[in-house]
């Protein structure tokens, strides 16, 4: 463990260091969460004043997310070599710069590029895990985790609640506002409070270029195939032509991660049945709460003449997405059921649930 | 299957939603950690996450061409058909996670359980 504020500094003094250094990481990743899900109660709204279609508009939920999963594995490579108190910096600079693009949108592109943009937050997750380590004594550890993942549910409850009523009394572009002014200030905290957090070892891994690009093009031409289906046709040429290339790239980027010296992604893991079955069910959670997230406002704010519409409002629709993240408090309950029905019985139990409420 | 405007049967859904993808999560973190070495626990939970963010683009994704599906004018409510297709395809993914963490919970108890076996002759 490598302690970057000094053990000799006196108690109270160490204490409050240790503390800032846990609130500026803490807040980094929270302010990140209620990104993710603050346009989710304002699709509809932001679909109508931009006039885009409902696959166009996803992009507005699908940017934040796309670009982290191509980020993160290159960052915590890259928190390796560098700095982990530059480096969180640095993306906290990117993901104000988006929350800034955003607020100041009037078309979908540049909307979607602020997206983008904010999604490099989510590799602040492992950047804040790795500083806390590097920090806190091994005593602080489980209280930096269990605030940490309270922060992240609890930000994405508190992005939702909030997200509402601004959609519904200013125009969405102020919900921006608030998390740019946020990671202004904790950017500032974190230049003035956090110590350097230096690699342990002097190591230069190489970076894997190559399959980050095979990875994003994989990605981004499937994602790009699903948002033009509806135009082109699920059947035609222009689809199949981009799943093709979609699944060339992944069948690529698998042999470039298999030959790789330092691959981005260590596929030779999932030989291991419970690592590639965990990977599985990580994928189906993702997919389930991001299909409520989309498609329940689409269909709570629809006019009680469609007949299936309840007229809510984005407040009210903020309200009814809140039991989706829920997710904090299932681990204990996870626990019980393994000890008493079994590792098998405690897998199925999650995507059993998330079943019924399809 | 949700049924057409009803406010406590959306909320019922949420609630299921939440809690279940709360215990997949959980789950899945479990499954992982057991699975890799322990001195490569960090870089295996990163990788948990990636995939919980291609899960989520790609859901949000689908959703999106499915509900745009026959509509293509912006102002026309998507149709209730539309929404049946999104929770069909919801119903059939959480079908595949179940088939396979099945597969992958009871192989990692076999292993488990003979590893302790051999310990035990030993």
């Amino acid at each position: 463990m490598q302690h970057s504020i000094p053990d000799s500094q006196k108690t109270p003094d160490r204490r409050v260091a240790l503390g800032a250094c846990l609130a500026v990481t803490v807040g980094a990743v929270g302010v990140y969460k209620a990104i993710e899900t603050l346009v989710s109660p304002a699709l509809p709204i932001i679909q109508a004043e931009l006039g885009a279609t409902r696959s166009e508009i996803t992009w507005v939920m699908t940017g934040v997310l796309l670009t982290g999963p191509l980020v993160t594995p290159l960052v915590s490579r890259l928190a390796d070599i560098y700095d982990k108190r530059k480096l969180i910096m640095a993306i906290m600079m990117i993901v104000a710069i988006g929350t800034l693009v955003s607020s100041m949108s009037a078309s979908m592109h540049v909307l979607i590029i602020g997206q983008l943009l904010q999604g490099f937050g989510l590799s602040l997750v492992p950047l804040a895990f790795g500083i806390m380590k590097d920090t806190q004594p091994a005593g602080f550890m489980k209280f930096g985790n269990s605030l940490m993942i309270s922060a992240i549910y609890g930000s994405t409850a508190v992005g939702m609640l909030v997200a509402g009523p601004i959609a519904d009394n200013y125009h969405y572009t102020y919900l921006f506002w608030a998390p740019f002014l946020m990671l202004l200030i904790l950017i500032c905290a974190a230049w003035k409070l956090l110590p350097p957090c230096p690699p342990k070892a002097k190591i230069r891994p190489s970076i894997d270029f190559k399959g980050l690009v095979l990875f994003a093009v994989a990605l981004g031409s499937f994602l790009i195939g699903l948002t033009y289906a509806p135009e082109w046709g699920w059947g035609s040429t222009s689809f199949l032509s981009v799943c093709a290339l979609s699944g060339c790239s992944l069948l690529a980027f698998v042999w470039a991660e298999l030959t790789h010296k330092d691959p981005l992604v260590e596929l030779r893991v999932l030989r291991s049945l419970s690592v590639t079955a965990g990977l599985i069910l990580m994928t189906a959670a993702g997919y389930s709460i991001n299909s409520f997230f989309v498609s329940v406002p689409m269909q709570v704010q629809q006019s009680l003449s469609t007949g299936y519409g309840l007229g809510a409002t984005a407040t009210l629709t903020g309200l009814i997405l809140v039991p989706g993240v829920l997710i904090g408090v299932a681990a204990p309950i996870v626990t019980l059921v393994e000890r008493y029905a079994g590792l098998a019985a405690a897998s199925i139990m999650g995507p059993l649930i998330m079943g019924i409420g399809f | 299957m949700e049924s057409a405007g009803s406010l406590p049967i959306v909320v019922a859904s949420m609630l299921c939603a939440g809690f279940g993808s709360g215990v997949t999560i959980t789950q899945a973190m479990n499954l992982m950690v057991m699975g890799v070495p322990d001195d490569r626990v960090g870089t295996f939970s990163g990788l948990n996450f990636v995939a919980k963010a291609v899960g989520a683009t790609t859901g949000a994704q689908v959703v999106g061409g499915l509900l745009s599906t026959a509509s293509g004018d912006v102002s026309q409510a998507p149709e209730w058909n539309h929404f049946v297709y999104v929770f069909s395809m919801g119903l059939v993914i959480c079908m595949i996670a179940m088939a396979c963490a099945f597969v992958g919970g009871r192989s990692f108890s076999k292993s488990y359980a003979n590893a302790k076996v051999e310990r035990a002759l030993r």
